[in-house]
């Protein structure tokens, strides 16, 4: 006999969760989990309201109770294919002239910034006799939205107390490195780098570290709770450096002083089942990110000493919060076929990118609501599922100075597998393959109106890095009326893509 | 990790590569300018990039990335409208010729060059009229322009669907304030100064705004100021070079001056049929309408009933 809902039982829960929003630290980031679903498992994208064996570990651990124990391993490849065009320059008058190193504002007052002049970037330098020649870095030279990547999938569920109490371990993580973050800047300042837009939610993002671990308590036959963490990462990094010769940078001389920090990140969830065929779930997953803090201090053989920070947030996921029910429209003694949904609200106006600054507020992104739908089919020893999800991107239309390249996404993640024994043991193989399609988009930068002061009026547009009142040994600078701009998203970009991804699972099961 | 496990992950990674080879997105860049090296910002000294061997010309339409190639606006395009109206109860087809250079990324499209090449009327019913305004041209070229013009190409189950925004295009007045259709056009005391907005004297003569040259039961020269605008939106068969497309548009226009038949300055109204307004679009090739703007031009409107007849009717 099922027992009844316990009051007092079943607000045994709440502490756990209130405590573990509360402790909030943002942690190592999970975007390659939230992008790709669960690997293993029946969880698909709908693992925050299915069961989905060690995947739910992160999706939802007040599943793990329903989960069997076992021991899984798998792997998946994931092949990221982001396009971004970008349309041509429509004339010179646009380019940034050469020989403005030395040229100020009308007053003499020297820019804030040194652009460098656009054909030196597109076709670069060569060398002279006091310089060496400067490397071409022409638009989109240096993309990264093209990339395969393979991960190794291990996940581990155990039961204690009688089953009431499951813990589980959960882990994606790739083959090539165990984490990866590449900064770049989403405005004109990436000329000085790649000169090159690139996808601002995927590339290294795909990358994260993935761990997760916790635990569910299934508080009565109806109601479990789970909470879990994902492992958290931060880098503090402090360089100083002697510069004997500043003609002489390569001989500095640099110590360095690195800590690698470990924290955690909580997410926590709720499975309730009002009757024997429906669930309702909720699950709330806090801020992640990873954090890398640099410090320089330069030293000068003339006693100066002088001190920078540079600070990186990578991989943020913003607060997440889902609902979402399972209903099994068949329930015989050897078939089982249920469908399910999710909702997912992602807070994604708080978004800081990789140089830990928020999108201009013209520009600001926007929350998301992502839906996701499935359905699963369970037969004997074999069940299969086939879920979609719809993610509308947060980024507004990049109309301005800045380039977050993203796309509203359309996805489909199907798998199958099928329960066996062999050598007195019970085991479970899989696969499991989806489509995701980054919808085609399209942007056109609008006109920045011209200023005579040669100040910047409109900073959410696409900056004028030569001041029109700009002068040069004590006359106007030629080339400077108008804009011109570096800005490799200018006069405009598109973007469009794939994700195709695939794995194999095996898990034994106890 | 060793086992059979492992040993898949060549063969996921090939087949995985090899599925998305029938659907990368590479990135792209359309060819564009970056001044010179050693340049001083002049406006002559023009450099296009090196996705170029091309000639600047070729460069400046070999466009973006299309959702499908089978919808793919990219090109040079001889564009021929053909709408039917009415006054007096005398209809009359007006005949626009265009030379489009468009873009297109994903499904958006930008006409990066837009000339206006002229028109002409020509009577319908047996008492229409005929209209002239080839003394115009060189200034529709001059001070009339569609780049810019921003559309849509889409894929649909049947093939495509094109749609090319509202476009105004002012005639012998102020170009940029009467392209606001909220402004009125100028009556004939309106001549435009260097302060003000009004009437401008185009197609080589002293008269107010454009002298048509109007023949028929009823003739003479008619002196005013047009404002129209059109809006093209259809569906377009998949991987067409030639192509109709609905037209929807409206016109006014403030007659100044005439000398001849008063009649003539009778304001006429689209036909209430829709099927009689059409634009038909044409993708030239490399050799086909080449040049100066005025050259390009040229061979537009003697290419229009070798391409486009039907835009003749």
């Amino acid at each position: 006999m099922s027992p009844r809902l316990n009051p007092t039982r079943a607000w045994l829960g709440l502490p756990l969760v209130v405590c573990a929003v509360a402790w909030v630290r943002p942690a190592s980031a999970s975007p390659l989990l939230e992008t790709v679903g669960g690997v293993g498992g029946q969880g698909g994208f709908n693992g925050r309201t299915v069961e989905g064996g060690a995947a739910s570990t992160y999706y939802n651990p007040a599943l793990l109770t329903d989960a069997k124990t076992e021991l899984s391993l798998g792997v998946f490849i994931l092949s990221e294919q982001i396009g971004i065009s970008l349309a041509g320059r429509p004339g010179t008058q646009y380019a940034v002239p050469v020989g403005i190193e030395n040229a100020t504002y009308a007053n003499g007052v020297p820019w804030s910034a040194y652009p460098i002049p656009t054909t030196w970037l597109q076709n670069g330098r060569p060398a002279t006799p006091t310089s060496p020649a400067l490397p071409a870095r022409p638009r989109q030279g240096d993309g990264s939205g093209h990339d395969l990547f393979a991960y190794q999938m291990i996940g581990l569920v155990t039961k204690l107390f009688h089953d009431r109490l499951a813990l589980g371990g959960y882990a994606v993580i790739p083959y090539s490195k165990f984490t990866g973050a590449d900064a770049f800047y989403s405005d004109e300042r990436e000329q000085y780098f790649t000169n090159s837009l690139h996808p601002e939610l995927y590339g290294d993002r795909l990358v994260a570290t993935s761990i997760a671990f916790g635990g569910g308590l299934k508080v009565t036959d109806q109601l479990s709770v789970g909470l879990g963490f994902t492992l958290n990462l931060t880098t503090e990094a402090f360089t100083p450096t002697y510069v004997s010769n500043t003609g002489e940078l390569q001989n500095i001389l640099v110590d360095s002083d690195v800590k690698v920090l470990v924290s955690l990140s909580p997410h926590v969830g709720v499975s309730y089942k009002p009757l024997p065929r429906l669930r309702l779930t909720a699950t709330a997953h806090a801020p992640e990110k990873l954090q890398i803090d640099t410090d320089f201090t330069f030293l000068l053989a003339n006693g100066v000493e002088e001190q920078a920070g540079v600070d990186f947030t990578h991989d943020y996921m913003p607060w997440q919060l889902a609902a979402g029910a399972s209903y099994d429209l068949v329930t015989t003694s050897t078939d089982t076929i249920t469908i399910a949904a999710t909702f997912i609200y992602g807070q994604w106006s708080t978004y800081v990118d990789r140089h830990s600054e928020a999108p201009i507020a013209a520009y600001g992104w926007y929350d998301t609501l992502t839906p996701v739908v499935g359905a699963r089919v369970q037969h004997g020893d074999v069940r299969v599922f086939l879920d979609s999800e719809y993610q509308p991107s947060p980024v507004p239309l990049q109309t301005g100075r800045t380039n977050y390249v993203d796309n509203d996404r359309l996805g489909f993640d199907g798998g199958a597998d099928c329960a066996f024994s062999l050598w007195g043991s019970d085991f479970r193989v899989g696969a499991q393959l989806q489509v995701q399609r980054l919808i085609p988009r399209y942007q056109t930068k609008l006109p920045t109106p011209p200023s005579a002061d040669g100040l910047d009026h409109y900073p959410a547009l696409v900056a004028d890095e030569v001041p029109d009142n700009s002068i040069l040994d004590g006359r106007p600078l030629a080339g400077a009326q108008g804009l011109q701009t570096n800005n490799p998203g200018w006069p405009g970009f598109g973007s469009q893509g794939w994700l195709v991804g695939g794995g194999l699972n095996l898990a034994v099961t106890w | 990790m060793k086992g059979p496990i492992a040993a898949s992950v060549p063969w996921l990674m090939l087949a995985l590569g090899a599925g998305l080879g029938l659907a990368c997105a590479p990135d792209s860049v359309a060819p564009g300018y970056y001044g010179v090296t050693g340049d001083a910002g002049s406006d002559d000294a023009s450099e296009l990039d090196d996705a170029s061997t091309m000639s600047a010309d070729a460069a400046a339409f070999s466009g973006g990335t299309p959702t499908s190639p089978a919808c793919n606006m990219n090109g040079r395009w001889l564009v021929a409208q053909r709408v039917l109206a009415e006054a007096l109860g005398q209809t009359q087809a007006s005949h626009n010729w265009f030379y489009y250079e468009v873009t297109q990324n994903a499904d958006q499209l930008v006409v990066t060059k837009g000339l206006h090449c002229g028109y002409e009327v020509v009577a319908v019913s047996a008492l229409g009229a005929n209209v002239s305004s080839q003394a115009c041209w060189p200034d529709f070229l001059q001070y009339d322009s569609d780049t810019g013009r921003a559309g849509t190409m889409e894929v649909t189950s049947s093939g495509c669907e094109i749609n090319f925004e509202k476009r105004y295009t002012v005639r012998g007045a102020t170009v940029a304030y009467y392209e606001d259709p909220s402004t009125t056009l100028p009556k004939a005391s309106q001549k435009a100064t260097s302060f003000t907005p009004g009437w401008i004297s185009w197609c080589g003569a002293s008269n107010p705004g454009i002298t048509l040259v109007v023949t028929g039961p009823a003739s003479g020269d008619l002196y005013c100021v047009q404002r129209d605008w059109n809006q093209y939106s259809g569906s377009v068969a998949a991987n067409a070079t030639t192509f109709e497309v609905p037209v929807t548009w409206d016109s006014d226009q403030d007659s100044l001056g005439y000398s001849g038949s008063s009649v003539i300055t009778e304001q006429d109204v689209p036909d209430s049929d829709p099927s009689q307004h059409y634009v038909w679009f044409a993708k030239l090739d490399p050799t086909q309408a080449t040049g100066t703007d005025a050259e390009i031009c040229a061979s537009v409107r003697s290419l229009v009933s070798m391409l486009t007849p039907d835009a003749l009717k």
